[in-house]
Formats: structure tokens, sequence, C-alpha cells
């Protein structure tokens, strides 16, 4: 039976499992749809997750016609780099250039459970396999691009008017506007601390020392307010994108951290050299 | 007035043994008998295999906490175990032979009414030729961080090779010194924290880092690899792990049995049964564990180790050890209470129990030559494992043989990992992860086994605080001070 590929902007395609049975008549079958859906959308390599059937099977066709089942397949060395041109059924009509291994070595079971392996010497083949096991990993194409080329990608899917901008994280985010304007008040912050000597040297007014001191109290708070404002946009919005780095939790409190501390000190400098 | 020997001091042992005593009080006695004069928070060794920290920043000595708890301390390495007396009397004893407190060498019998089998593994160096020195201990090829005194020793010849690589090119190798090792962990924080000094040293562009382990795939750390939630998605793993190593320019070789190690040379075989030789400069290598080798004896003087112990020398308890198929495995093959099914008064925790089947899918090589990571018991699992069977130990002493006792099987349980990946304040980095369960059940979470909602993970700076904080942590709850129960396991 032929299914129905799974088409980006469709996200059933992030994640599967191993095959644990291969007794299950269910799995053959599966194995047969996949074959009969390659030939209806004329494709040589298809992984059931791209049939919304989310286990780790790819089936590769080969130049001769027949047909390389590859059950939870892993590759166990690699050599060689070189660009690969590729395309696939998840993003209709796209190119991709993405760097691959030349010559693998695959192991894998076969539709009775046997343990196989396989060594690949052809570029094309070998990047095919690759391909498909990063589908098996819960990576589309995009996963392997540079910026450049992701920034390509999305422009392309806009102009099809597809583009999810939940798939991929912006270089610059909302929340940075709020970082930088909270940098820009610390370091404001600290300009104030030579208090006594703009007194000394360039006879500031008590009323000057003490604007700078309101805007310290006024700066340190607004620090905590903008990090809690920060804390929680940055929540929302990494529910938004799948790879994003500055969306990890981690980050967010280490950014979080490193302001509050740098405003605490320099908060309690001009405590003492500020205020008085 | 009953009797708990606790064979073993590490994670689990020392748990069980703190909290049976505090949980019983002066009216019952705990032994703890364990070869080694210190306790060791063993996930800190890596950062004293790279230099970051010193031996006793990571070690502390056992006895005076255990005066100050009073529980009988016992230095000493236990031989065997004699679970229905012997001639002339009922009562259950071990054997133990003294390796510390004056008394080395001597022997004695040591009564018990419960005991606990805690005695973590023998690092089994001699199962690859050349990785061990053929008298069971660390061979002079390689190096190891398993324990404090070996990672020493790693981060004596690590600082050699920066100190070549300031003029020379160098390869590091670090993973598995067999096809059936566990701790893929340790080996994954410990090539990422020679990694992360390099740089900082500035000698990384002449130094080649490679990975060489056991697993299927990168990111499998022996739990059959996860899938982790962050934001509204999931990552495997595998792509995980692979981009760590990509970005960090760390090379790598999986499925492989590490065969043979000579001077500057290992010799592997692949799962597809192709054969491989890789050199290095530098290599830690984790060894495969085993069973310490205790033998059990019936009253009548036979020999019934096969009957408490595995083939592997781990400790038989409640799991299913019935030899089946990866697809049939149940998460209900998983033991749940960690008594051993003969002797209703003797438990096995941590490492010390025999698992009733690795976790990641068993695989040979075309030769036939297994090569699955083992599954891991240590962390958070062995110390909650611990303290469960000290409640049950408590409530069979308190309550009587019927009391009820506490559950903790490995399929029920999450844990969390913190695995560093770089240490320093400001620019240190470790992969923070939750699983649940630790082993995965295909029943209740079709297709990946695992709960998503609770198996989440991040990388970054603060993993690296939390993997600090928790050293402190975890050493000051190991050392009883006040509040030490209030922190988890």
């Amino acid at each position: 039976m032929v299914k129905e590929l799974v088409v980006y902007p469709d996200d059933r395609i992030v994640m599967c499992g191993p095959v644990r049975s291969f007794k299950d008549p269910s799995l053959p079958k599966l194995l047969d749809d996949i074959k009969e859906t390659m030939e209806h959308h004329n494709l040589t390599a298809l992984t059931a997750i791209q049939v919304a059937h989310p286990f780790n099977i790819a089936v590769i066709k080969l130049k001769d016609g027949s047909y390389l089942e590859l059950i939870n397949p892993s590759i166990i060395s690699k050599e060689g780099r070189f660009e690969s041109t590729e395309t696939t059924s998840y993003f209709p009509d796209i190119t991709f250039k993405i760097p691959r291994f030349e010559k693998i070595k695959v192991i894998y079971e076969d539709r009775n459970g046997e343990l196989k392996s396989l060594s690949v010497d052809d570029r094309e083949l070998s990047a095919t396999i690759q391909r498909k096991l990063d589908f098996l990993g819960g990576a589309t194409p995009l996963f392997r691009l540079d910026q450049n080329q992701r920034d390509s990608v999305i422009d392309a899917l806009k102009s099809k008017g597809i583009y999810q901008p939940e798939e991929v994280c912006p270089l610059f985010s909302k929340k940075d506007y709020i970082t930088s304007f909270n940098d820009k008040l610390i370091f404001l912050m600290a300009l104030t601390l030579p208090a006594p000597l703009y007194k000394k040297f360039f006879d500031f007014k008590e009323s000057t020392i003490a604007a700078f001191w309101s805007f310290d109290k006024y700066s340190y708070i607004a620090t905590w307010i903008l990090m809690v404002i920060y804390f929680i946009y940055a929540q929302y919005e990494a529910k938004k994108y799948r790879q994003c780095t500055s969306c990890q939790i981690g980050n967010q409190i280490g950014i979080i951290l490193k302001r509050l501390a740098a405003a605490t000190a320099i908060f309690a400098i001009a405590f003492f050299l500020v205020k008085a | 007035m009953a009797r708990l020997v606790v064979m073993g001091g590490g994670v689990s042992g020392h748990t069980a043994a703190t909290f049976a005593k505090k949980w019983l009080g002066n009216d019952h006695e705990v032994v703890v008998v364990t070869p080694n004069s210190n306790w060791n928070w063993i996930p800190s060794n890596i950062w004293v295999g790279v230099g970051e920290m010193t031996k006793e920043d990571v070690v502390f000595p056992l006895a005076p906490v255990y005066e100050k708890a009073g529980i009988i301390y016992k230095q000493a390495k236990a031989v065997s175990i004699h679970p229905e007396g012997k001639e002339g009397s009922d009562k259950p004893f071990i054997t133990i032979e003294y390796t510390g407190q004056g008394k080395e060498g001597q022997t004695e019998e040591v009564e018990y009414d419960y005991l606990i089998n805690a005695t973590g593994p023998k690092l089994n160096f001699d199962a690859t030729p050349g990785l061990g020195d053929g008298n069971g201990q660390l061979g002079p090829h390689t190096v190891s961080v398993c324990t404090a005194d070996h990672a020493v020793h790693a981060n004596n010849e690590l600082q050699k090779i920066f100190e070549k690589a300031k003029t020379q090119k160098q390869k590091i190798l670090i993973g598995t010194g067999h096809g059936m090792c566990t701790c893929q962990g340790a080996a994954f924080e410990y090539i990422f924290n020679v990694e992360f000094e390099a740089r900082n040293r500035g000698v990384r562009d002449n130094l080649e880092i490679k990975w060489i382990s056991n697993e299927q795939f990168l990111g499998d750390f022996g739990i059959g690899g996860l899938h982790i939630k962050r934001g509204g998605y999931a990552a495997s793993s595998k792509l995980f792990a692979e981009s760590l190593f990509v970005e960090r320019g760390v090379d790598w070789i999986i499925g492989a049995h590490v065969n043979k190690v000579e001077e500057g040379k290992v010799s592997y075989e692949l799962l597809d049964g192709t054969m491989g030789e890789e050199e290095f400069d530098f290599a830690m290598l984790i060894p495969p564990f085993s069973g310490v080798g205790l033998k059990a004896y019936a009253k009548d003087g036979s020999d019934i180790t096969d009957k408490l112990f595995a083939p592997n020398g781990f400790m038989k308890v409640d799991a299913d050890y019935t030899p089946k198929p990866y697809e049939e495995w149940k998460a209900s093959d998983w033991p749940r209470t960690y008594q051993n099914p003969d002797y209703k008064n003797i438990f096995a925790v941590g490492i010390a129990f025999a698992p009733p089947h690795p976790v990641s899918k068993p695989a040979k090589s075309v030769n036939g030559t297994p090569i699955t990571p083992a599954p891991p018991r240590t962390g958070m699992p062995s110390g909650i494992i611990g303290k469960a069977v000290a409640h049950s130990v408590v409530d069979l002493i308190k309550n009587g043989p019927n009391a009820h006792l506490h559950e903790a099987s490995m399929a029920e349980m999450g844990a969390a990992c913190v695995a560093s990946a770089g240490k320093s304040l400001t620019k240190g980095t470790a992969a923070a992860l939750t699983v649940y369960p630790v082993v995965p059940d295909f029943d209740k979470y079709p297709g990946i086994g695992r709960d998503l909602d609770y198996t989440f993970g991040e990388i970054g700076l603060a993993g690296h605080w939390i993997k600090h904080i928790l050293h402190y942590m975890f050493i000051y709850k190991a050392k009883l001070k006040p509040g030490w129960t209030l922190i988890p396991e």
C-alpha cells in the first residue's frame, strides 16, 4: 500500500525507536509498503519515519533495482569527506549541499533480525545512507547545514509559503534586545563609580552625584526586572525553536546570573562611593 | 540486637549503611566491611585525571565518619559468604581479610542477621590482554580514572603528553577497553575534559583525540541511548553526542571490542568482523567489570557460589534471569527488592547485583564476539537502591520477616546525570540529563521506551555549575554533616 509521505512542516519526523520484534507480521508489510511508496513517488530511499511509522528502518533502492532494507542501522566507521548534493522528499524541490563521509561501514539487521554489515565505497550510496540515518536520529538535512545555507533554505521555504519560523533558531533573538539594553544600563552604572573623582577634578555638584546614585538604584532594580522578563520570554522562545543553543535553560541562567552578579557588585561599590 | 553487615563502602553501600544505622539507632548493629580506608566521590575522578582537582578533593577517610555514626568499621575485604552458618552453628557469617587497621592479612568471621552486598565491581583489566598487568591491576600501557589513585596517575601521564604537544603531534585515545564494558559516561566526560584542558593549555592543535567504544551508536551510554526533550521537541542522544564530537573535533570509532593493548597501540574488532589497530601516545580505557570474586559455601562446606552468584560474579537478586531474546525483554525482568531468592536475609545493591540482561540492544560481531555495553548501575540509581534496601532491612529487623520490602526497580526509576565536558567557572560545560525510566519500558512507553515528559537535557555552563555543586553536596552528605538526610541520592 502506498503511504502518505510526511512532508515539511509536518513535525512527526523527529523521533523514532528501535525495531524490537522481527516476528511481528506488520514489519514485512511495512517494508513492502515503503517500497511501494518509493516506487509511486519515484524515490531512491525512504525511512519509516517519513511515512509516519516511528521505527529505525531505512530502505534504499540500489542501482541494480534491488532494495536494501536497513533495520536498526548504525554507522560504525567512516572515512574521507566530500560535499554531497542532495534532495529529500521531506523538503520537496529543495537542494542541499551537505558534508558527508565518502566511505562508511554500516551494521544493520535484515527483516529476519540477522545482524549484517555493509561497506560502502560509492559516494552517492554513502551519502544516501547517511541522510536516511540522520532522519532516524531525528535530524532533517537542516541539521547539517551551516547558517548561510540554512538561510537559503529558509528563503526557499518562505517563497513556497510553507516556512515555519519555529523550525530553526535565528542568529539574533528578540531576547537579545533585553540583554543588550541591560548591558548598557550596567555599563552606565559602572561609569558613575568614579563619582568622588568627578567631584574632585571636575567639580560636579552634589545634586549631580545624587542623580548618579538615583540612576544606580533604579538601574539595579531595572536589572532584576529585566532579567525576570528575559527568563520568561526566553522560556517562551525555547519552545518555538528546535535547534537553538542560546535557548537552553542553562545558558539562560548563566546569562542572568552574570548580569545580576555584575549589577550587584557595581551597586554595592556605588553604595560606598556614589551615595556618600 | 540484630546485626546488619554491609560489604562495601561505595555509593550504594555507604548509603545503605548510614541510613540503616540512622533508622535502627543503637538498638542494633551495623557493620561495614570495605577494603578501602577512604570514601571516593568517583564522578569527580575525571577532574583529578586532568589536574583540575587533587586526590584529596575527592576522597575522605571513612573511619571518623563511621565512628561518629556508631557504625562498626572493618577495613577488610570480604572473602566468602556462609549463608547457612557452619557445622555446629546456624548463624550465617562472612569471612573477611583485613587490609588495614593494623590487622593486615588477618582473617575473621563476621556473623550477620542481614547482609547487604555492595562490593561494587572488580576492575577486570586482565579481560583484555595488555590492558591489565596479569595480576588484576592496571597494565603499563594505558591509564584509568576508575579510582582516585588511577586518576592521579592518569593526570601525571596526561601532563607529559601536554608538554610534548607543545612541540610535536600527539595522539590521545579514550574510551572502553573491551566489548562488554559499561561506564561509557565516565570515558565520555574524560575525553571532553581532556579536550577542554588541551585548548586551555594551547596545545589542542597538536593533539589528535579519538574516541573508541563498544556502543553501537554514539550516545548509547549503555542505556540504549535516549531521546531528550528540549523545548517542545525531542532530539536523540545520538545526534546530541555526534554534534558535540564534531563541534569539539573529536573523531570516533564505535562498535569496537578492544582485544589487545600493546605499547602505543590497541587492536580491536568491529561489529562487522573487521580488525583494526589504533596507535596512541596516551590512552585511557575503561576496563570491563565483573564481580569481586566472592565465594559462597553451604553449611556442609560445599561450594554454592553458583547458587548465589551469576556467572559474571554479580549476586543474583529478584530479577528474571531467564535467557530470552531482546524483543522479549521486559521492564518486569529487572529486580525490585534486590533480595536474593534463596537467602531472604541477603540483598545486593549498586553494581554488585546481577542485572537480568543489558539495556542496550545486544550485538555480536560476525565472528561471534559479543560487543554490547553492559548496563550501568552507578550514581543516582545505586544510591536510591541502597537506601531502599536499607529501608527494607530496617523494616525486617523491626517488624519481623513478613515486613513489606521497599522497591526500587530501575525500570520504574528516573535518574539525573550530569556529564562534564570541561571544568571552568566561566567557560565550563556539562550535559545535564534526566532519564525516566533508566531501563526503558516499551510496554508502558511504546516506541522509545521512556517518558519524554521526564527525559530532558541541556548542555551548558549551568550544567557545569550543577556538577561542581553536586561534588561538594554529595561529599557533604557522605560525611554525614548536619542535614545530610535532606540531600537526595
